[in-house]
């Protein structure tokens, strides 16, 4: 933590695709706003503040969550039902960012609470305008309930890259 | 002696004949004053004398008062008889008799009445009478009695003269011979309609009894009206004083039916003979009243039992039955006895002579008498073994069969699953390297270009469009593989709309294309709507592909119902100006991965037709492509079996 509030919360496991995302991420100059977990379990307990993520307050939750399904331990599915079943967590925006197109990853995800589907482009240029949308978005054109009107004010200074 | 003596003799003698023979005699003068009376004429009369003398028709007060007239009547009747109610009650028959004399006595004609009792005469004919009428009536009695009972017993009677020939016939031996009441006929007539082989014989025995006088009896066939008869007929002769044959008569009887019922019966028995040893069946006749089973000759030959091994109870047949089976199937035959059934069927083992058990049906009818009371079952068992061998080896196969088809669907389900875990893993796993390819392919050609050659980074370039056409190929494999298991819906389809929102879509994404497109009318068809869909992007984007080299792309979508391909159906076509496609690889067209062009003139994967075809066979229809003569190319497809006249509606 550099001091900086987290608001993105990538949950991936690949490596290459980690790079890639921080790459678009420093692109648009919020990449210092980034902390990425690489599996389910610690996604988790990242956001009920559960060891070793205790020191954490709960109501500083990020403004989003980019999470892949398809990771160790916990998969993204499981991440996602429990997030969205506990009343700290469920008001946290979680975007699905995945390989898979598949049908019934959808159906699920939507199901269990999923804020948005994105399908990763192979094409790593419109993977560059994904992220610029995403962050538009969800951090600049989302409102969110009041208890998180400290972030709020944050959104105003974002990067111009992204506005 | 004197006229005196003599007249007194005279009158003594008269009065002692008269009284002699209970008679009485009267003279009267003619004016009917009685001048003198001889006899017992107060024992006939029971009346005084001296009320006649005082009285001259004193004998008609006497009288019975319904002959009173007889006696008042005067006249020249010689005799007359009246009735006199004697005092005792009884009623007297007394006869009169009158003459007419000269008596020089008195002057003009005296009439002389003689009296006399003949009321035991008369008895004797009043009884005679009564005896002979009650004998008319018993005969004419005995006459209907008989006519009653020969027409109840179809008996008829006849008899011949043998003197005159002449024939007598009752009018039941009329019936009998079928001759009508009043059709004449003699023995020529009835010896007619006795069939040809009997005639001979009843000829020959009427003629015996004639000769020898004996009784006969004889039965013999008639042919009426085509139909034969059986008769059976009893006679005798009658013969004169002198002993000479004088009338034959007979009774006869038709005895058709008893003949017919006795043949039917001779031929069901025969049947049932014939029957029971031609049989395989054991054949069986159980009397209850004597616990009695009789059994046929298919029993031994099932069972292996000799005959005298076997006895008649019902316990030596109850015991060889399975012991598994016996309790239901003594059971159910308690069951059908003692409710209301008639009939018995029960399978069961039964044990043959060696020992071996065999599945065996046995059937029997219940035979009631009038009380309800069943007395006698009739049936048969018969060996199922084979049948029953046959069944339970269908039902192991049928098992053997079902458990076959449980392990290849459950194999079928896993491979079902796996492929779902492969195209999963595909979509996802395989699509991450081709995004590391391509992301950072794209950040060498940024951020290192200055210090690569010109052409390294063209072949960065190339790496990147490789990564994108084997992204683009995974997408379109697992679209494919999709089509295949996803149901399909069933909603009316709009054809025209999805038609003119897919060419809107296209011509969105090609703005700097010339492309003019005509619509006909298309009629709707049932399927799947976002399938339909597919199919026109697809054939719409080939037609707009291949006609990239023409500077104006031209495609006609219409619908047809006379196109030769499917004759009488919707034909749904596209066709373009394009550059068609070589007919001699026609057939490669809707298959998978298979390509017309090579991908430096038009890029794809070979998927795009296949999605088409595959669709379209899921809808039930066919789809086609030909070359046009002039270059460019012509796709058809049916969608099920919208027929053509729904096309004809909806242009008209």
């Amino acid at each position: 933590m550099n001091g900086q509030p987290i608001e993105i919360l990538l949950v991936e496991d690949q490596p290459d695709d980690v790079r890639l995302a921080m790459h678009a991420f420093r692109t648009f100059d919020i990449a210092d706003r980034v902390h990425v977990l690489q599996d389910g379990a610690e996604a988790i307990a990242f956001l009920l503040c559960t060891p070793p993520y205790e020191h954490r307050a709960t109501h500083e939750p990020p403004r989003l969550v980019l999470l892949d399904l398809h990771l160790p331990k916990v998969d993204g599915l499981e991440v996602l039902r429990c997030l969205k079943s506990d009343p700290r967590t469920q008001r946290i925006p979680i975007v699905v960012l995945t390989s898979s197109r598949q049908e019934s990853d959808l159906l699920e995800s939507y199901r269990l609470g999923a804020n948005s589907y994105i399908v990763k482009p192979v094409d790593f240029e419109v993977f560059l305008s994904v992220v610029r949308e995403l962050g538009r978005y969800w951090l600049v054109r989302n409102e969110l309930p009041c208890d998180s009107s400290d972030l709020r004010q944050q959104s105003r200074s974002l990067p111009k890259e992204l506005s | 002696m004197s006229s005196r003596t003599s007249e007194v003799e005279q009158r003594v003698c008269c009065d002692a004949a008269f009284m002699a023979f209970d008679q009485a005699a009267w003279l009267a003068d003619d004016e009917g004053r009685v001048v003198s009376v001889y006899g017992a004429f107060e024992q006939i009369w029971e009346h005084p004398l001296s009320e006649l003398l005082e009285d001259p028709n004193a004998i008609a007060g006497w009288v019975h008062p319904d002959d009173r007239a007889i006696i008042e009547r005067r006249g020249d009747e010689p005799s007359k008889e009246v009735r006199l109610i004697a005092k005792d009650g009884a009623t007297r028959w007394i006869s009169l008799r009158s003459v007419d004399i000269r008596d020089p006595r008195l002057p003009g004609l005296a009439r002389l009445t003689v009296a006399r009792d003949i009321s035991a005469a008369k008895a004797g004919q009043l009884r005679m009478h009564a005896e002979q009428e009650a004998a008319d009536q018993a005969l004419r009695a005995s006459k209907k009695h008989l006519a009653a009972a020969t027409r109840l017993a179809r008996l008829g009677s006849w008899s011949r003269d043998l003197r005159t020939g002449v024939s007598e016939w009752s009018d039941q031996q009329r019936e009998i011979l079928g001759f009508k009441t009043d059709e004449p006929i003699g023995l020529q007539e009835f010896l007619d309609r006795v069939v040809a082989e009997d005639r001979q014989h009843v000829l020959d025995v009427m003629n015996k009894s004639e000769r020898d006088g004996h009784r006969f009896s004889l039965a013999y066939r008639l042919l009426v009206d085509g139909a034969m008869r059986h008769v059976s007929e009893v006679g005798a002769v009658d013969f004169d004083d002198v002993g000479t044959p004088a009338r034959i008569y007979g009774i006869s009887q038709d005895v058709t039916e008893q003949v017919r019922a006795a043949e039917a019966l001779r031929t069901s028995e025969e049947r049932f003979r014939i029957t029971a040893n031609v049989t395989n069946d054991a054949l069986w006749d159980w009397d209850l009243t004597r616990d009695h089973i009789s059994w046929s000759v298919g029993f031994h030959n099932l069972f292996h039992y000799t005959p005298e091994e076997v006895d008649a109870s019902l316990s030596f047949w109850s015991d060889r039955i399975h012991p598994d089976d016996r309790e239901e199937v003594l059971a159910s035959l308690r069951d059908a006895i003692e409710h209301e059934g008639l009939q018995w069927r029960k399978e069961y083992r039964f044990r043959r002579a060696d020992g071996e058990f065999v599945f065996v049906e046995d059937r029997g009818n219940v035979i009631r008498d009038e009380d309800g009371k069943v007395v006698r079952m009739v049936g048969g068992i018969s060996d199922i073994t084979r049948r029953k061998r046959e069944e339970i080896d269908i039902r192991r196969t049928n098992e053997e069969l079902e458990l076959r088809v449980r392990e290849r669907t459950a194999n079928m389900e896993s491979a079902l699953r796996e492929l779902d875990a492969f195209s999963y893993s595909v979509s996802h796993d395989l699509r991450a390297p081709l995004r590391a390819i391509d992301g950072f392919s794209r950040m060498l050609h940024q951020e290192h270009a200055a210090e690569l050659a010109p052409e390294a980074l063209e072949y960065i370039d190339l790496i990147r469009a490789g990564a994108r056409r084997m992204g683009q190929l995974i997408d379109d494999l697992l679209a494919f593989s999709r089509l295949g298991r996803q149901p399909l819906a069933t909603d009316q389809v709009d054809m025209g709309a999805i038609a003119q929102r897919t060419v809107d879509e296209l011509r969105h994404e090609a703005p700097d294309r010339k492309i003019e497109v005509t619509i006909g009318p298309l009629p709707d068809c049932i399927g799947d709507g976002s399938a339909l869909k597919q199919v026109w992007v697809n054939l719409l984007s080939n037609a707009l592909k291949y006609s990239r080299p023409r500077d104006v792309a031209r495609i006609e979508i219409d619908a047809v119902s006379d196109d030769p391909a499917a004759p009488g159906l919707v034909v749904y076509r596209v066709r373009d100006n394009g550059v068609g496609f070589d007919e001699r690889y026609a057939h490669k067209l809707f298959l998978v991965f298979q390509r017309l062009h090579p991908a430096s003139e038009f890029e794809g994967t070979g998927v795009g037709l296949a999605i088409v075809h595959r669709i379209v066979d899921r809808h039930g229809g066919r789809v086609w492509g030909r070359s046009r003569p002039d270059g460019g190319s012509e796709f058809g497809f049916t969608i099920g079996k919208t027929s053509g006249q729904e096309l004809t509606r909806r242009i008209t």
